[in-house]
């Protein structure tokens, strides 16, 4: 018998070092009592360190404060299954995870304490970031044919130190877009640091940019390094660079032309090899006409120019975008929210979002508020949503036992939605409305029939009978 | 000078993101002048960085952080003192006294900030 425990506690030592994922177990008093070494290997910590400290030193996971799956599995006695969260190790790196708890109980069923096992999905996500590459780049994932010209362009738009403008409506992910070219250049390992010019008047904004020295100011005690010494080798946003004053756009131009900048009250100037990239949601051509923007400052930072699509242009993004923060929050909440119902889907597809992609977010995270499990549906949408779009219906929102739209049904929707559209505007004429859509006319046609879309059998251009009706 | 500290209860937060109080202390010549706490949604750092700028906070005191969050809040001129574990109380007092709080750091700290000297196992 002591012969048979003695080789069950070996061979299960054995299995717990073998396996892939993390495995620990806490006391009453959530103290580590055991730790796998794939455990050592994701959370980078050492049996040694782990044993006898608290469970949420060493796990550092993001449900560990609010919503912590052992806390509740040991309160409840129920196990929790495949929880999804990330943790932070010693690298200051999140690691995207998947956790299961359950009681630890001994064989007269006394309870002993909790163990925890989990896995790191890094892998997968980095699998299911290579599968969607074409789709996505950097924290941005799209579908449309104008975000991908900028994917394909952006890694020799990274590879270059010249200064890189971005226009773009408020919300349509200026920042994104300017932390991917970051994290795709030579300076990924130094620092991307952002700053709203927009938001600071004129002294304080130099202050934060160039730093200042002490007695430049009343209340100036000691040198300050600004944000251009804090970013050197790396990267700094100026955004909202369409809001600053004159005399500020004079101090920035000698900056980028002379590469040196000079802090508050100093006498020296100091190199600077930060790269710059500017930001704005106004019409730059349009603010020198009025004599609001320096022409020399605009031919200094136009050097690369990107313009980021509103999300009313390509609407095809939106599924992606729900579907992207959706799994956001349920990381964030805990929540198994699985979806949206396409009753809600259309609601959102019909939506113009004058917030762009911030908009879609707030929006998500409001029905997380009001949503708490299974899928998102119009009553947990925000009220200006809630009105039926006349113009659309929805081949889905017919059949009420259909309990979720896939991809390619949302995708398909909204092509129709956007070729049907398209034509109205031009009158039905298919070969405007195709060179309107960004496509060839062969294509609108293969699109029309595959949608099996009604049209009017005359063309309105030239007469020809196009569709026939089936 | 104001010291911030993200707190769970009597403890420092476990991990900066999921944090959602601040406790916010004035420090005159090392001696502790008061306390608040603020609600605070740590996950947005743009925001947590204009509460600490509103308040005039020159430190803060957390537990595990991301690099990104950490990167943005020093480059907005915080100092940083990050993966602190421990009661608040007892490192609020190491931390008034000059001591060094790396008896209070989390396992497996790297030591990484200003300097990145970085030796840790992982993966």
């Amino acid at each position: 018998m002591t012969v048979d425990n003695n080789f069950s506690d070996s061979a299960q030592k054995v299995i717990l070092e073998s396996i892939s994922d993390g495995v620990f177990t806490v006391d009453h008093n959530w103290r580590i009592m055991s730790f796998n070494r794939a455990a050592e290997e994701i959370t980078g910590i050492s049996r040694q360190e782990a044993i006898g400290r608290y469970c949420w030193e060493v796990f550092r996971a993001n449900m560990c404060e609010s919503n912590c799956a052992l806390k509740r599995t040991m309160q409840e006695g129920k196990s929790f299954i495949s929880s999804s969260t990330y943790i932070i190790n010693g690298r200051e790196e999140r690691v995207p995870i998947t956790v299961s708890t359950a009681q630890l109980v001994n064989a007269e069923g006394e309870i002993l304490g909790g163990v925890e096992t989990f896995r790191d999905h890094s892998l997968v996500e980095e699998l299911r970031r290579e599968l969607s590459g074409q789709y996505q780049m950097g924290d941005m994932v799209s579908r449309s044919q104008a975000m991908n010209k900028i994917f394909t362009i952006l890694p020799q738009l990274a590879e270059s130190d010249s200064t890189v403008l971005i226009q773009g409506e408020t919300g349509t992910g200026k920042e994104l877009l300017a932390r991917a070219i970051h994290s795709l250049s030579k300076r990924k390992e130094n620092s991307f640091i952002a700053i709203n010019c927009g938001a600071l008047p004129d002294n304080l904004l130099e202050s934060e940019l160039f730093g200042y020295k002490a007695g430049a100011f009343t209340g100036a005690e000691k040198d300050k390094p600004g944000l251009f010494a804090a970013a050197e080798s790396g990267t700094i946003l100026l955004d909202e660079i369409g809001d600053t004053s004159a005399a500020f756009q004079v101090r920035l131009l000698r900056v980028l032309e002379e590469r040196e900048f000079q802090p508050l009250g100093g006498v020296e100037t100091v190199p600077t090899s930060v790269r710059v990239i500017a930001a704005t949601n106004r019409d730059l051509e349009d603010m020198i006409d009025t004599g609001d923007f320096r022409r020399d400052l605009y031919y200094r930072i136009n050097i690369l120019r990107l313009r980021l699509p509103p999300l009313r242009e390509r609407l095809e993004d939106v599924p992606l975008l729900i579907e992207r923060f959706i799994e956001r929050m349920k990381l964030r909440s805990g929540l198994e929210i699985r979806g949206v119902t396409p009753e809600a889907m259309t609601l959102l597809l019909n939506h113009d979002y004058p917030g762009n992609i911030r908009e879609l977010e707030n929006i998500i995270e409001h029905c997380f508020v009001l949503c708490r499990s299974g899928e998102i549906s119009p009553d947990h949408l925000p009220p200006y949503l809630r009105k039926p779009a006349e113009h659309v219906k929805k081949q889905s929102c017919q059949q009420p036992g259909l309990r979720k739209a896939s991809l390619s049904e949302t995708v398909n929707s909204t092509e129709e939605e956007a070729i049907l559209a398209a034509l109205e505007r031009n009158s039905m004429n298919r070969t405007k409305a195709a060179a309107e859509l960004g496509m060839h006319k062969s294509t609108l046609y293969r699109k029309i029939r595959k949608l099996n879309l009604a049209l009017p059998e005359q063309d309105g251009r030239t007469g020809h009978s196009l569709v026939s009706s089936q | 000078m104001k010291v911030a500290v993200t707190v769970w209860g009597k403890r420092i937060s476990p991990v900066f993101d999921a944090a959602s109080t601040l406790l916010i202390v004035e420090v005159d010549n090392g001696v502790q002048r008061g306390g608040t706490f603020l609600k605070c949604i740590c996950e947005n750092t743009a925001g947590v960085i204009r509460t600490l700028r509103a308040a005039d906070i020159e430190v803060l005191i957390t537990g595990a952080i991301c690099r990104e969050a950490a990167d943005s809040l020093e480059a907005a001129g915080v100092r940083l003192i990050p993966f602190v574990a421990g009661r608040v109380d007892h490192v609020l007092a190491d931390f008034l006294e000059g001591k060094s709080l790396t008896g209070c750091r989390m396992p497996g700290w790297c030591g990484g900030r200003n300097g990145r000297s970085r030796k840790c196992r992982g993966r």
